[in-house]
């Protein structure tokens, strides 16, 4: 059967034929979707953590969710990450149009929005460290922490793998490679906007009610 | 197929972008953020506010599902569909039944009552 040299013959022949052998980038974008599915059930057990951990005695007569959350600074958040969810949007079209200067400025925008989430979320956590409020203060706190942080330090590797591509599209262009990291990193720059209206919901804006 | 394989911009995956998509998903998800924004901050306006935060969430995830990540039923997108249908159940499971164990636990323990 692999000596079938037709289209249609090698059609008729195992489907996974040509996708096992000669598609890398199917493959390996199923193959990164499915490692996404099994990181988002780090989140399920952040979330179900926090969840069980939201119970008043759990605070321990620390702060509770309230003193925690700021409703537009929450906001200006979600504005950021939703903005560099589209502009990596705009890399994709531009990969489309095999425009390397759009993908690179699209790269660019989403970078810098990213980081500006990155930075307001940073400057939220500075802003509660100052008051003394600590992750090992309450299995509560622990919890809360431990949620928005792991979410943070997704974005923060996000960014760090945008700045890896940036380079690698500059030098080398639109190879098998570069172009399946480039859609990799769509699945999990996209996902993130997912998880973060998950945070922003259920931590945020449950805090604010 | 052969020679198509050689130019990966011409790679199913990557004809599949569509940018009126991922601009419809963020109109909709920042206008339904916007909208929690103003239930949260209003708590009177809407009766059962928590709930109806819970239904932005969940209409503002099936946008992102849909638009963004491009869940689709296409031959190119369905294993990424089915894989994530499968792997649904299983988020709702791990925090479902782990907030209703302890959920239960707190209910039916004297431990928990005494401590509050």
């Amino acid at each position: 059967m692999a000596t079938a040299s037709g289209g249609m013959e090698s059609a008729r022949n195992g489907l996974w034929e040509p996708h096992y052998h000669h598609d890398v980038i199917a493959t390996r974008t199923l193959g990164f979707w499915l490692y996404m599915l099994s990181d988002a059930m780090i989140f399920a057990g952040l979330f179900a953590a926090y969840g069980v951990l939201s119970h008043s005695y759990n605070a321990a007569g620390g702060p509770r969710l309230h003193a925690l959350v700021h409703p537009w600074s929450a906001y200006a958040e979600t504005l950021a990450v939703f903005a560099s969810v589209l502009a990596y949007g705009g890399v994709m079209v531009a990969l489309k149009r095999a425009s390397r200067a759009g993908v690179l400025g699209g790269l660019v925008a989403a970078f810098v929005l990213g980081a500006a989430f990155v930075g307001l979320e940073i400057h939220d956590f500075a802003a509660l460290f100052h008051a003394g409020i600590y992750p090992q203060e309450s299995g509560y706190l622990s919890a809360f922490f431990a949620l928005v942080m792991t979410h943070g330090i997704h974005m923060a590797f996000g960014l760090l793998w945008m700045a890896t591509m940036f380079f690698q599209v500059a030098t080398q262009g639109f190879t098998d490679k570069t172009v399946y990291r480039l859609l990799n990193l769509k699945l999990f720059w996209h996902f993130q906007a997912i998880l973060w209206v998950l945070v922003y919901i259920f931590v945020d804006m449950r805090g604010v009610l | 197929m052969a020679h198509d394989a050689h130019d990966p911009l011409k790679h199913p995956e990557v004809r599949l972008v569509n940018g009126r998509a991922y601009a419809a998903a963020f109109v909709l998800a920042t206008a339904l953020m916007t909208a929690a924004l103003g239930i949260a901050t209003h708590p009177g306006i809407i009766p059962h506010a928590m709930l109806a935060l819970a239904g932005v969430a969940a209409l503002a995830v099936a946008i992102q599902l849909i638009f963004l990540l491009q869940l689709d039923f296409s031959s190119t997108q369905i294993w990424t569909t089915v894989s994530f249908v499968l792997a649904f159940p299983l988020f709702v499971i791990a925090v479902g039944l782990s907030m209703w164990m302890f959920h239960s636990l707190d209910a039916r323990t004297m431990l928990m009552a005494l401590m509050r």
